[in-house]
């Protein structure tokens, strides 16, 4: 029976194939609009470590202008990046299970191979402890050593293009790289990763590529290097020298930390204001105690990752589903009741109101199932162009989640659609049609 | 076969009731070919859609086969139109992007037939029709008169007990008319009730019995007296 | 033909008319409101920078050699490019910037007038050698330009009074002077951080410029400041030339430029290029909103066309009765034209009224700009119009039919 309506709505279908060709086509633009953009701002707000969700933390502490807020239109949040000194001394405890404090900078490499030319390296200094608390995944070698970090040795990590760059791709663990005046040794090469957004330092642009080397950050201190992402400060400062900065108040470090249980929290956060307490002392923390450990997703809400326009563009998005939608119904309605005589034949003939209702039903759902389909491939279409025109990479794979969403979503607009239609054409009253005109 | 007693039926528009049926009583036999007659507008449609399940009635009982039909759910009242009815209408009503084997195989479709069997009854009911030939031919390509021996296929193919035919060869020239007729008696003398509305007296008298309709009522007329004419009811009106 | 049994007979079919005036209305809600982006964007962007951005070169050069850890080194290199760059042909003036306007990059501190106890406000500010405004093409509307004695003298980096306190003299644009000193008297006043630790006496107030965020609401505020720019991580200089002169320069500057020192990188754009990265997002979000809008009257086209079809098929024979009763073709294309044109008037009234209310529920969401009325007027007439086209076709198809279909059997 099921087969037989089943042909029945494709042969309807057939019948009249550029009307159903329009259908189609007015499904698959609302499917593929809206779920271009459903994955868009899917893709942008996903958690970024979904296994660290409630683990790691970003940590915010007030250390601002006893005057003013940092933000007059925030007063309550603390700023968003760290002093240097506290996040230092904020990362040296034992408390988290992991933690690490670190900036942005440009260095310069040197290649050794003469024909290339020297060339601006985006750099992070961090501890070693960055790739354990992110999940940093090696091709060779590892992290450098606890040692390192203590002592500011001169090694590094290098991302996976730029060990293809200068090594070759080869194992270059080792082997040394000369970056502004001092030579380097490869402790470790990771694996291609890029986590999207890129969650741990979202200041300048949240969708750029990690970066290329990874040096042990207080070896900032000898090399005097300068951060590359933002700063704020509000106190000035004389800078005679590199040291002042990082004595000074200004703003430009991220401090991050992993905290496994509530009693990890409970002490981090204690931690935290006895440290501004102690700090409060010495003239600094005027402000009223605020602390954050913030939430990786509390804190890409605070960063707008996802822009304002996106979610303009989301609702419009659903709404043009909805338009689809009205279309659909308005044409199915025609074209089912066009056919009210045949359905008086079918229902004269032993066809139940519910059996013509399936196979109309039927019907909607190959059409939604098409439209679906081709949908799908007009929001893969539709994300490459918003990929092209914003330079970002949304990283999405046309996989089971997205097709079963996608194609969901189809199912149940066509559903939505096609109850209304297929009611009004199985309430037909069967005599009226028989008749001769 | 079929007994309706005081069956009233009412079309309700916004400015004008018309009283289809009223009280109309009707007994028909198993087995037996009965005519229906009476002008135009008196409800023998109404009379045939009602008796076919096809449309509701107000008041009044109906058994079907011994079956109380009046309060049945659509569900059920499907399975008897499937099952124990075969129309056949003026206008052929062919499924017109269907050809000949599909139209005829719809009801047994709908009865949820194994394809051999469907395949079979509709040979089968081809064969008494004579079209067996023609079984990949659309309803545009056929003429009147054979797609009305389709439509009877149609009707016959799910072995029906009653067969309700409306003006069957209203659309027909008078020797089509005459084959159909034949075909219907074929049908009729294997024990398949038929109940017809024609207009044509010719025809009428070649079934069992007649009955006249006039104003939603069955009205007696005596064999011997003239049968209205259709329209000329100051000539009926004897009540 | 007349109007009135058109209007009726829509109304035999009242879902299905129902159905598409509501699709026509929510179509033009939504395309108003992606409209109202669209000009939002389209007048942040076309807005007059202040500045000959065609005809301006950015040269930007990171250094790699750590000699220009030394700043009299450093300050030596600076010296050079700018007599190198002046002089080359076709070049008006050189600067050297510390930050690029229009780049989405820069600086900026909080200042407020002097003896006010008002909060400070937001000042983007650019550290500039000499020749500033005339390298940027902007015009100075009252004052005068910086001159050398407005730099710290040579071999020092700051100017500073008895009390330790930083004084300057400073250029600001006209947008920043009427926001501290709203009588118009801000020439010759000065401005204050917060602590009055820096104090910087405004001598020439610039008519109007854009700083490095040109779509804030403070896009046009700017403070120079006469104090070198370069540090060891780089050194960025604006370069205006004649007009058309700027592809001639760019194709020897760099070669020139690393004969002077050769150990630094450099990257050479055109200020209108730096503006247009600037706005490549927005620019992006104008292209998708257009996207949107094509795609919605396509699907909305689509429904009138079907709706039109129908209409035109379920009266196939009533129009052949029609014919042969003495219609014209004429007649019978108004007779659906018509149809179309009440019940898309009829969806426009409904959607303007939706159009505001999406408009309100989305600037309550997400801040979107105000729907005017201009645009709403435009945007029924283009729509009118999409739905006579998407008529067109079927009822020309019931302007062809033929008075004998009036005679025939299904
Ligand atoms: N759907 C309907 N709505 C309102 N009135 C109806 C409807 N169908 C039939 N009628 C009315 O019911 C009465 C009986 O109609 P019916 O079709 O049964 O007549 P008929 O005897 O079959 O006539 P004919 O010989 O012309 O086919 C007529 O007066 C008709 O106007
Ligand atoms: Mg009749």
């Amino acid at each position: 029976m099921f087969s037989y309506l089943l042909l029945t709505a494709w042969r309807s279908l057939k019948r009249n194939p550029f009307l159903s060709l329009l259908v189609v086509v007015g499904i698959a633009l609302g499917i593929g609009v809206s779920t271009t953009f459903v994955t868009a701002v899917y893709r942008l707000s996903l958690h970024p470590v979904p296994e660290k969700e409630d683990r790691l933390f970003y940590v915010r502490m007030d250390s601002w202008n006893p005057e003013r807020p940092w933000r007059d239109s925030l007063p309550d949040d603390p700023p968003d990046q760290m002093t240097w000194r506290d996040a230092l001394e904020v990362t040296s405890g034992d408390i988290p299970t992991h933690q690490t404090f670190m900036y942005k900078a440009e260095l310069t490499v040197h290649p050794e191979d003469k024909d290339m030319r020297p060339f601006r390296a985006s750099t992070r200094l961090c501890t070693n402890d960055f790739f354990a608390l992110f999940e940093v995944p090696f091709q060779y070698g590892g992290p450098w050593s606890n040692a390192a970090d203590a002592a500011a040795e001169q090694v590094l990590v290098l991302d996976h293009a730029t060990n293809a760059k200068m090594f070759g791709g080869e194992d270059s663990v080792g082997r040394t790289l000369r970056i502004e005046d001092r030579e380097f040794m490869v402790a470790g090469v990771m694996a291609p990763w890029r986590p999207i957004p890129k969650y741990y330092d979202t200041h300048n642009n949240p969708f750029e590529d990690p970066e290329e080397i990874f040096l042990p950050i207080l070896l900032s201190e000898s090399m005097e290097i300068n951060g590359a992402g933002n700063d704020s400060n509000w106190k000035g400062y004389e800078r005679n020298e590199y040291a002042d900065t990082l004595a000074s108040e200004r703003i430009w470090i991220q401090t991050w930390v992993q905290l496994d249980t509530q009693r990890q929290k409970d002490d981090y956060a204690a931690f935290l204001d006895a440290y501004a307490l102690d700090q409060r002392k010495m003239g600094r923390f005027e402000r009223p105690l605020n602390n954050w450990t913030q939430e990786t997703a509390a804190w890409m809400r605070d960063q707008h990752i996802v822009p304002a326009e996106a979610k303009t563009l989301l609702i419009i998005s659903l709404l043009f589903l909805v338009v689809c939608s009205v279309n659909l119904i308005g044409i199915l309605l025609g074209k089912f009741l066009a056919r009210a005589p045949e359905i008086g034949v079918r229902r004269a003939l032993g066809a139940s109101r519910g059996t013509i209702f399936m196979q109309h039903l039927l019907e909607c759902e190959i059409i939604a199932a098409v439209g679906g389909l081709a949908g799908l491939g007009l929001s893969v279409l539709g994300l490459w162009t918003i990929e092209a025109l914003f330079v970002i990479d949304l990283n999405f794979k046309l996989d089971l989640n997205m097709v079963g969403a996608g194609m969901l979503l189809a199912l149940v607009a066509g559903l939505l659609a096609g109850t209304y239609p297929a009611y009004r054409v199985c309430r037909i009253p069967p005599a009226q049609y028989l008749k001769a005109q | 076969m079929l007994e309706m007693k005081n069956i009233s039926k009412v079309y309700r528009t916004e400015h004008v009731e018309t009283h289809a049926l009223s009280e109309l009583t009707v007994t028909v036999e198993a087995g037996s070919f009965v005519a229906v007659m009476g002008p135009s507008g008196c409800g023998k449609t109404t009379f045939l859609n009602t008796a076919g399940l096809l449309d509701t009635f107000d008041t009044g009982t109906y058994h079907l086969d011994g079956q109380d039909v009046s309060k049945l759910k659509d569900r059920e009242m499907s399975r008897i139109r499937n099952e124990k009815i075969g129309f056949i209408f003026q206008t052929f009503n062919l499924i017109p992007d269907l050809n000949v084997f599909d139209n005829v195989d719809v009801p047994l479709r709908y009865r949820g037939m194994p394809a051999g069997a469907r395949r079979q009854a509709i040979q089968e009911s081809l064969d008494i029709v004579g079209l067996s030939s023609r079984l990949k031919h659309l309803p545009s390509q056929l003429s009147g008169g054979q797609q009305q021996r389709v439509a009877i296929a149609r009707a016959l193919a799910g072995t029906p007990r009653l067969i309700l035919a409306d003006e069957p060869t209203g659309n027909l020239d008078s020797a089509m008319a005459n084959d159909i007729m034949d075909l219907l008696e074929k049908i009729n003398e294997t024990g398949t009730t038929v109940i017809m509305v024609t207009h044509d007296p010719e025809l009428a008298n070649r079934a069992h019995r007649q009955i006249h309709l006039l104003d939603g009522r069955q009205i007696d007329l005596e064999m011997d007296e003239p049968v209205p004419l259709a329209g000329d009811r100051a000539a009926t009106v004897g009540e | 033909m007349e109007f009135g049994p058109i209007v009726r007979s829509l109304f035999h079919n009242k879902t299905r008319f129902w159905l598409v005036t509501l699709e026509i209305a929510l179509t033009l809600a939504l395309v108003i409101n992606c409209a109202v982006y669209i000009l939002d964007m389209g007048s942040k962007m076309n807005r007059d920078t202040g500045m000959d951005i065609e005809n301006i070169l950015v040269v930007h050069t990171e250094p790699v050699s750590p000699d220009f850890k030394d700043e009299t080194f450093l300050s030596q290199v600076r010296d050079e490019d700018l007599r190198l760059l002046a002089a080359q042909p076709g070049v008006l003036s050189a600067t050297a910037f510390h930050q690029i306007p229009l780049s989405g990059s820069g600086s900026s501190a909080g200042r407020r007038a002097e003896g006010s106890d008002l909060n400070t406000i937001v000042i983007p500010y650019y550290l500039v050698t000499m020749n500033a405004l005339r390298t940027l093409g902007a015009e100075l509307e009252s004052g005068r330009d910086l001159m050398a004695s407005d730099y710290p003298p040579a071999g020092q980096d700051d100017i500073r009074d008895d009390d330790g306190v930083q004084r300057f003299n400073v250029l600001v644009t006209r947008s920043f002077a009427d926001k501290l000193f709203p009588d118009g008297d801000a020439l010759g006043k000065a401005v204050v951080n917060n602590d009055g630790t820096s104090v910087q006496t405004i001598v020439g107030i610039i008519k109007h410029m854009n700083n490095s965020w040109p779509t804030s609401d403070f896009g046009s505020d700017v403070m120079l400041f006469p104090l070198k720019p370069g540090t060891a991580e780089r050194m960025r200089y604006l370069v205006r030339t004649r007009p058309g002169g700027l592809d001639a320069l760019a194709a020897t500057l760099e070669e020139s430029m690393l004969t002077t020192n050769p150990d630094r990188i450099i990257t050479l754009t055109s200020l209108a290029e730096v503006r247009d990265d600037t706005f490549s997002e927005d620019v992006a979000l104008v292209k998708i909103f257009g996207g949107v809008i094509v795609l919605l009257f396509v699907v909305t086209s689509l429904g009138i066309f079907g709706l039109a079809s129908f209409s035109v098929t379920e009266r196939t024979r009533q129009i052949g009765t029609r014919r042969a009763l003495g219609a014209t073709r004429a007649a019978i294309l108004r007779y659906f034209l018509i149809e179309t044109w009440v019940i898309t008037g009829i969806g426009l009234t409904l959607g303007t009224g939706m159009a505001f209310g999406l408009n309100m529920a989305l600037a309550s969401i997400a801040d979107s700009p105000r729907l005017e009325l201009p645009l709403l007027l435009t945007g029924i007439v283009v729509f009118w119009l999409v739905g006579m086209l998407a008529a067109l076709l079927p009822a020309m198809r019931a302007m062809m039919v033929p008075p004998v279909l009036a005679t025939r059997t299904v």
